[in-house]
C-alpha cells in the first residue's frame, strides 16, 4: 500500500463524542425518544432546587459548582445567608438534567426525550476529570412507567452501543432527582469478565476496563422522583417517569479505548484523525 | 466507610458467609464494597455507603443491618450492661440557646481509671485505621465507629463551671487536641466551660479539658448539631474529621442517646480496675433538646409497588421484604401502612418504600420490558441543523473540533475560574479554532497541505448565550495559502445544502496563513427541514486509540532513479525493510516522472520514537542503510 502525497482521504472526522451522541440518537429514535436541549448557563432552580437537590447539599459548592459573577448593574440576590458570597443565581449546569425541567414546564405527556449536552464540573483536571465534558440525559413520563421499561430501554441502549453479548446490571444507588435510583453496569466487552488475578489456565490476569470485576459502571438511572415531576408542573399521581443520565466521554473512553480525556478538547488532528 | 469482618460477625446469631459472599450481597442489595483487603487476620471491606444513607450508615450497626436485611440473617439483640447509674453523682449543668444545636446530652463519670487500652480494643481500632490513645479516647471513637453517633468525653476536674454551647466570638482561639492553635472564624459553634473554649462543636475537641492517664473524673456529650452549621465551619478551618463527616449528613437524632449509653456502659467495663472498691459510675443524663423527633408513616398498597416496579408482588412478598427490613407495619384493606426505624430519615414517600422493596427483591428479578413504540416527536431543530452541518463539513474534508468554554476575556465571567487565565466565558469560536488549525500545521507532511477543523459550540457574546459554527482552514507557508477559498467554498455548499437565498454573514478572522469564520446555528435553522441528516458513513465504532507520540519527529526525503517498468510499489517494499521499526509514517510518494526511460520516484519518510527524542545521526544511519539497500538492485540509483 502506497500513501500519496495528496489528502489522504476526502472526508473529515467526526468527533468521538459527535459519533457517540449520534448512535444513543439513533437508537433511541427507534424507541420514540426525540432530541430536546437546554441552556449551558443554567438557574440554580434548574440545576439544583427543581431536582431535589437540598440548599445546603454539598454538591452546590464552590469546588463542585462554577457560578457566574453578577453582570454590572445587576442588583445581588438576597439569599440565604450560606449563599451571601452568591450575587448571582447563574451557574454552569453540572448536567443535563435541568432539560427534564424545562421540558415538562413546556410540554403535556406523555413524552419521551434525550438531552444531549455539554456540563461543566469545578474539579482538578487529570487524566479522567475534565471540567467540561457531555452527557445525554433520558427523560420518559407517561401514565403506567415502570422500572422494567427502564430496563428494558438500557438494555436496548447499551446492546445497541456495545453489542448484543453484554448483560446489564442494576445495582442500588442514589440521585436525588430519582426514586428508586440505579447504577447500571454492563458485562465487560473487552475481557468478557474472564479475567481474574489469581487465574493460571491463561486467561488474561488484568483488564484495564473492569479491574477484574466483569463489570464496567456506566450510567445513572432511576425513577423520576414525584418532587421533580412537581417541579415540572406535573402531577406525580397521575404521571410517571424514569430517567438516565450518560456520561458520553465515558462511553467514548471504553469504546475507543482513549486513556486520557483531556485529549477531547485539545484540538489535535493526530488525536481527531483517529476516528 | 471501612468496616471489619470480624466486627460484623459479632452482629450476628449465625455464621456470616465468606467476606467474598458478603461483599456480593451488599453491592447487589445495599451499597458497592469498593475493595476486600486482609489486614492482621481480618478483612476490611471499603464501602461506598450512598450519600443519603451516611446518616445512618457510616457505622457498623448501619452495615449490620443492611447486611441482615441482605442475606434474610437475624441480628443479635445487643444487651447493654447492668446499670451503672448513680444518682447521686451531680448532674451535669448544660446551657445553650443556639438553634444549631439540636440536642445535647451529657453526663457525668467518676472514679475511673483511664489506662491503656486492651489488645481486641487496640487491634479493632488499628485494622480500622485508628490510632489507640487510652481507654476513654478509644473507647468513644469504636462507640463511634459502632453507631455513627459521635461522642465527646471531657477531663472533667479541668472544666471550669458549666457547660455552655455558644458560638465564637471574633479573634477566639482553640488549641485543638492535636495541639494546633486555630483561630476560630466569626460564629463557630463551640462548647465552652466558663472561661475556655473546650471543642470545636461536632469537628475537633480542644486541649484544655483532654482526657489524660491521670484524668479520674469525666463529662460525656453525645449531640446532636445543625449539618449545615458543621459542614460550613469545618470548610472554613479546612478540618474534616470523622465526626463532622457523620454531622454533615444529618444524623437521627435518636442515635445520640444509643451512643451515649453504649460509650457509658463501655467506658465503665474498661475503666473498671478490680482490686478498686470504688467502681466507676454514671451520673444521670442531662438532657437539652431543641427538637423532638418525628415518627413518619408511609402508606402503600402492593398494586402500588408492583406498578412501580413493573414486577407483580403479593403482600406475602412484600411483607417478607419488611420483616426482613425489621420495618413496624400493619396490612390492613391491601394497604400497607409502614413505620420507619427512627434512623431511617431518608424514607419518606411511597416511592422511598418502593426502592427499598425493589433492591431487596433484586433488581435482577425486574423483567426487561421495551416500552410500546411510538413515532417520535420533531427534535430540536438547532440539534438537527448542527447535525446536517457535520455532513455537510465533513464531506468537505473538515475534521470536528469541540473547545473550550473557558477563555481569557469574556462578558460573563465565573466567580471560581479553576484557570486564573481563563475566567471568562469564550465570546467567539474563531480565537481559539485558529490557534488549534494552525497549530497542527506542524503535523503535517507537505506544505501543500492543510489542516481542516470546524466547531459547533456555545459562545456568549454580548452576555447572551448561542450556538455558534466555525470552519478554519490553515498552512505551513504563506506562499501555499488557498484557505480562503476552501472555506468560501465550504459555505456555498453549506448554503445550498440549506437553501438559503442570501450568502451566510460570517465573522472572519484571516492572516497570511489561515482563514476562519462563525457564523451563529439559527442562521440555518429556519430554512431547515426537519429530516436528521445521515452520520452513519462517518462513524468508526471499531476505532482503537493508539496514543499520540509527543517526541519530536525526523522528516527524510529519498529520491531514486529505477528502471521504467519498476512499480512504485517494489520501491516502497524495498525502502521499508531497511527502514526498521522507527519508520512511523510512509514512504510517501510525492513525485513520479519518467525521463530518458527511468522513472524518478520521490518518497518522504517520517522517524519518530515512542520512547525518547531522535538522534540526527541515528537517522543518517538508517537513511544510509536504505541507499546501500535500494542500490543493491540492479539499475537503481538514489539521486
Amino acid at each position: 500500500m502506497i500513501d500519496k502525497a495528496e489528502q489522504p482521504s476526502k472526508l473529515g472526522h467526526l468527533h468521538p463524542n459527535s459519533q457517540i451522541i449520534y448512535e444513543v440518537y439513533d437508537l433511541m429514535r427507534q424507541l420514540g425518544f426525540s432530541v430536546a436541549l437546554g441552556p449551558e448557563v443554567e438557574t440554580e432552580f434548574y440545576n439544583f432546587d427543581a431536582l431535589n437537590i437540598p440548599p445546603d447539599h454539598p454538591a452546590r459548592d464552590m469546588q463542585d459548582t462554577f457560578w457566574l459573577k453578577a453582570p454590572p448593574g445587576l442588583p445581588g440576590r438576597a439569599g440565604p445567608s450560606d449563599q451571601a458570597d452568591r450575587p448571582d443565581d447563574r451557574l454552569l449546569r453540572t448536567h443535563t438534567s435541568p432539560v427534564q425541567i424545562r421540558y415538562m414546564q413546556e410540554h403535556q405527556p406523555p413524552f419521551r426525550i434525550i438531552a444531549p449536552g455539554r456540563v461543566f464540573r469545578n474539579e482538578a483536571t487529570d487524566a479522567t476529570h475534565e471540567a467540561q465534558f457531555h452527557q445525554v440525559e433520558g427523560l420518559m413520563v407517561d401514565r403506567d412507567v415502570s422500572l422494567s421499561h427502564l430496563k428494558g430501554t438500557l438494555e436496548f441502549l447499551l446492546k445497541g452501543l456495545f453489542g448484543d453479548d453484554v448483560r446489564l446490571r442494576l445495582r442500588p444507588s442514589f440521585f436525588s432527582f430519582v426514586e428508586p435510583g440505579l447504577e447500571v453496569d454492563i458485562s465487560c466487552f473487552r475481557c468478557g469478565g474472564r479475567a481474574r488475578p489469581d487465574d493460571s489456565v491463561g486467561r488474561a490476569r488484568h483488564c484495564i476496563l473492569c479491574k477484574q470485576t466483569g463489570w464496567i459502571e456506566v450510567l445513572g438511572a432511576g425513577l423520576v422522583h414525584p418532587n421533580v415531576l412537581s417541579a415540572g408542573g406535573l402531577d406525580p399521581n397521575e404521571w410517571r417517569g424514569f430517567a438516565f443520565g450518560v456520561g458520553v466521554d465515558r462511553l467514548s473512553m471504553l469504546r475507543y479505548g482513549v486513556d486520557d480525556v483531556r485529549l477531547f478538547y485539545a484540538g489535535d488532528i493526530r488525536f481527531i484523525n483517529q476516528f | 466507610m471501612i468496616v471489619s469482618y470480624n466486627w460484623l460477625k459479632e452482629y450476628f446469631v449465625d455464621d456470616l458467609p465468606a467476606p467474598t459472599e458478603v461483599a456480593a450481597a451488599l453491592t447487589k442489595y445495599a451499597f458497592e464494597v469498593e475493595s476486600l483487603t486482609e489486614k492482621d487476620g481480618d478483612t476490611i471491606l471499603d464501602i461506598d455507603v450512598l450519600p443519603n444513607r451516611a446518616h445512618d450508615c457510616l457505622s457498623h450497626d448501619g452495615i449490620a443491618r443492611e447486611l441482615s436485611a441482605s442475606l434474610n440473617l437475624p441480628l443479635k439483640k445487643i444487651e447493654l450492661t447492668e446499670s451503672v447509674e448513680d444518682d447521686t453523682l451531680p448532674t451535669l449543668t448544660v446551657k445553650t440557646t443556639d438553634e444549631a444545636c439540636r440536642l445535647y446530652l451529657g453526663r457525668r463519670t467518676n472514679q475511673v481509671t483511664v489506662k491503656s487500652s486492651p489488645a481486641w480494643l487496640k487491634n479493632r481500632l488499628a485494622v480500622l485505621g485508628q490510632r489507640s490513645i487510652n481507654t476513654v479516647i478509644d473507647a468513644a471513637n469504636l462507640t463511634m465507629l459502632a453507631t455513627g453517633q459521635p461522642l465527646h468525653v471531657f477531663d472533667a476536674d479541668k472544666v471550669s463551671g458549666a457547660i455552655t454551647v455558644r458560638r465564637a466570638k471574633r479573634g477566639e482561639v482553640v488549641v485543638t487536641l492535636d495541639g494546633d492553635e486555630i483561630e476560630l472564624p466569626n460564629e463557630t459553634l463551640v462548647i465552652a466551660d466558663d472561661d475556655d473554649i473546650l471543642a470545636i462543636a461536632g469537628i475537633k475537641g480542644g486541649r484544655k479539658a483532654a482526657v489524660s492517664l491521670e484524668t479520674k473524673n469525666l463529662i460525656l456529650e453525645s449531640a446532636n448539631f445543625a449539618p449545615v452549621v458543621i459542614r460550613r465551619t469545618s470548610q472554613k478551618i479546612n478540618l474534616r474529621t470523622d465526626a463532622s463527616k457523620r454531622f454533615e449528613n444529618d444524623l437521627p437524632l435518636s442515635s445520640a442517646r444509643l451512643g451515649l449509653d453504649r460509650l457509658t456502659a463501655l467506658i465503665i467495663s474498661l475503666t473498671e480496675d478490680k482490686g478498686d472498691a470504688d467502681r466507676p459510675m454514671a451520673g444521670p443524663v442531662v438532657e437539652f433538646s431543641r427538637e423532638s423527633e418525628t415518627i413518619n408513616k408511609i402508606d402503600i398498597s402492593a398494586n402500588l409497588v408492583s406498578d412501580y416496579l413493573g414486577l407483580p408482588l403479593n403482600e406475602d412478598d412484600i411483607s417478607d421484604i419488611l420483616h426482613r427490613l425489621d420495618f413496624a407495619f400493619s396490612l390492613t384493606d391491601g394497604i400497607f401502612t409502614v413505620w420507619p426505624p427512627a434512623e431511617r430519615l431518608d424514607l419518606l414517600l411511597p416511592a422511598d418504600l418502593v426502592e427499598e422493596i425493589g433492591r431487596l427483591h433484586g433488581y435482577e428479578n425486574i423483567p426487561s420490558v421495551l416500552p410500546t413504540r411510538t413515532e417520535p416527536a420533531d427534535d430540536d431543530l438547532m440539534f438537527l441543523a448542527a447535525m446536517k452541518v457535520r455532513a455537510v463539513l465533513l464531506a468537505e474534508n473538515f475534521s470536528e473540533h469541540y473547545g473550550y468554554a473557558f477563555t481569557k476575556k469574556g462578558e460573563l465571567k465565573v466567580k471560581n475560574p479553576l484557570a486564573k487565565n481563563r475566567p471568562a466565558l469564550r465570546l467567539n469560536l474563531t480565537d481559539e479554532l485558529t490557534e488549534k488549525t494552525k497549530r497542527n500545521t506542524e503535523h503535517l507532511l507537505f506544505d501543500s497541505e492543510a489542516v481542516f477543523l470546524f466547531e459547533i459550540g456555545t459562545i456568549w457574546p454580548a452576555g447572551r448565550e448561542e450556538m455558534s459554527v466555525g470552519l478554519s482552514v490553515a498552512y505551513r507557508r504563506p506562499k501555499q495559502n488557498n484557505s480562503r477559498e476552501i472555506i468560501e467554498k465550504a459555505l456555498r455548499v453549506l448554503e445550498k445544502a440549506f437553501n438559503l437565498k442570501d450568502k451566510l454573514s460570517v465573522s472572519e478572522l484571516a492572516d497570511d496563513l489561515s482563514t476562519t469564520v462563525a457564523f451563529p446555528l439559527t442562521a440555518l435553522v429556519t430554512s431547515g427541514d426537519d429530516s436528521p441528516a445521515d452520520l452513519g458513513p462517518y462513524l468508526k465504532p471499531n476505532a482503537r486509540f493508539t496514543p499520540i507520540i509527543n517526541y519530536p519527529r525526523i522528516i527524510r526525503d529519498v529520491a531514486i532513479f529505477v528502471p521504467a517498468e519498476i512499480v512504485p510499489d517494489k520501491v516502497a517494499a524495498a525502502i521499508l525493510e531497511p527502514a526498521g521499526p522507527l519508520l512511523v509514517h510512509g514512504p510517501v510518494l510525492f513525485d513520479d516522472f519518467t525521463k530518458d526511460g527511468r522513472r524518478s520516484l520521490a518518497w518522504r519518510l517520517v522517524f519518530q520514537s515512542t520512547e525518547r527524542t531522535l538522534a540526527d545521526e541515528e537517522v543518517n544511519d538508517i537513511m544510509t542503510k536504505v541507499t546501500n539497500h535500494l542500490e543493491k538492485n540492479n539499475g537503481w540509483q538514489v539521486r
